[in-house]
């Protein structure tokens, strides 16, 4: 079981020049928090496996998010010797167990 | 004179017999809601929980159902969302009322896999009852308390359920429990629905891997590991040093 949501924070950063009429190009930036919770096949334990990623957009830093959320469940199955769903893109060479 | 005390005689006999009557018709409807409960041999109970998981920054919902079977029962949290294949068909508890003992599951790879159970006592914790009572889903449930293996947990039973039941490991209460609470609210148990179905499920595979003793030996150290590896491998943004992921575990038993 997971449940996601997702929070954005995005700010903007303008070179401080003053009394200069130069076209000044804004660096933007976008932070994103996907949420998760995985749970125990003991039913009795479950681990927060919610990630923070940023990037030069929301779409791609909610994609690193998501992405790094997933692969933090993928461990975890994996650890418990179950079988992921193929929609969270486990990568091949994820932890199995320590 | 003989016909006033053969009247008499008569009312008294009528009367017993509208008392006898009365009576068994009062049995009949007090035993009525747990006549209801009761199930064949073609069918299972199925008591329906829902637990959220309160967490400092966010709190998730998911569904737990404990299926009774006679003397044994089983405990599952549903997955929908994750879609993990075989996980919704292994127990994380299996209780056998008729002893004294339950399985719980606890893989740990790579040496012990996805059907590895170990033993722990029958409702291995000690109740005090309140005496207080509280209104849980049209229902009237009363407060028991225990601190169990490190958390202060809070109970509340139904004692017009004749089953000393519970989620996870919890039990051993005259009635049962159709709430159930840590200190933190780190779990939060609330019964949604008792329902009798067919039976389909018939049990799965078990690999016996030891006693609560056993399992104490092994797993600390495993989740240690674990926790060590995992932590090592998530990636950190140097240009975003709050990115990353927290990634912590909570434990019910604080071990």
């Amino acid at each position: 079981m997971f449940f996601c949501t997702i929070s954005m924070l995005s700010f903007a950063s303008v070179n401080p020049v003053k009394h200069i009429d130069l076209n000044v190009k804004s660096l933007q930036s976008c932070t994103v928090t996907v949420f998760g919770l995985y749970q125990e096949p003991n039913n009795a334990g479950f681990t927060d496996v919610s990630c923070t990623k940023s990037g030069a957009t929301c779409e791609e830093a909610t994609a690193l998010a998501t992405d790094c959320r997933n692969q933090n469940i993928c461990r975890r199955v994996f650890a418990n010797g179950l079988t992921p769903s193929p929609h969270l893109g486990c990568k091949t060479d994820v932890l199995v167990g320590p | 004179m003989r016909g006033v005390y053969c009247a008499l005689r008569l009312i008294l006999i009528t009367m017993k017999w509208i008392h006898f009557v009365f009576s068994i018709i009062i049995l009949f409807i007090s035993s009525e809601s747990i006549a209801q409960i009761k199930v064949g041999n073609d069918s299972v109970l199925v008591i329906t929980y829902e637990l959220t998981n309160q967490l400092p920054h966010f709190k998730a919902s998911s569904t737990g159902k404990l299926l009774i079977n006679g003397a044994v029962s089983y405990y599952f949290t549903s997955n929908p969302s994750l879609k993990i294949d075989e996980a919704d068909k292994i127990p994380g508890t299996i209780k056998y009322a008729d002893s004294s003992f339950l399985l719980f599951n606890q893989p740990m790879m790579p040496h012990y896999d996805k059907y590895t159970y170990f033993s722990d006592s029958l409702h291995p914790m000690q109740w005090t009852l309140t005496g207080k009572k509280a209104s849980i889903n049209q229902r009237i449930g009363y407060e028991a308390t225990t601190f169990f293996r490190g958390r202060y947990f809070t109970a509340f039973y139904d004692p017009t359920i004749p089953f000393n039941n519970g989620p996870v490991k919890f039990g051993g209460l005259p009635g049962l429990i159709i709430r159930l609470y840590d200190r933190d609210k780190l779990w939060d148990y609330e019964l949604k629905s008792i329902a009798k179905e067919p039976k389909v499920y018939t049990g799965n595979k078990i690999k016996f891997a030891g006693d609560y003793k056993m399992f104490l030996s092994i797993y600390p150290e495993w989740r240690r590991k674990l926790e060590e590896k995992l932590a090592a491998n998530q990636s950190v943004d140097p240009n975003c040093p709050t990115c990353g992921s927290k990634n912590k575990h909570y434990s019910m038993e604080i071990y």
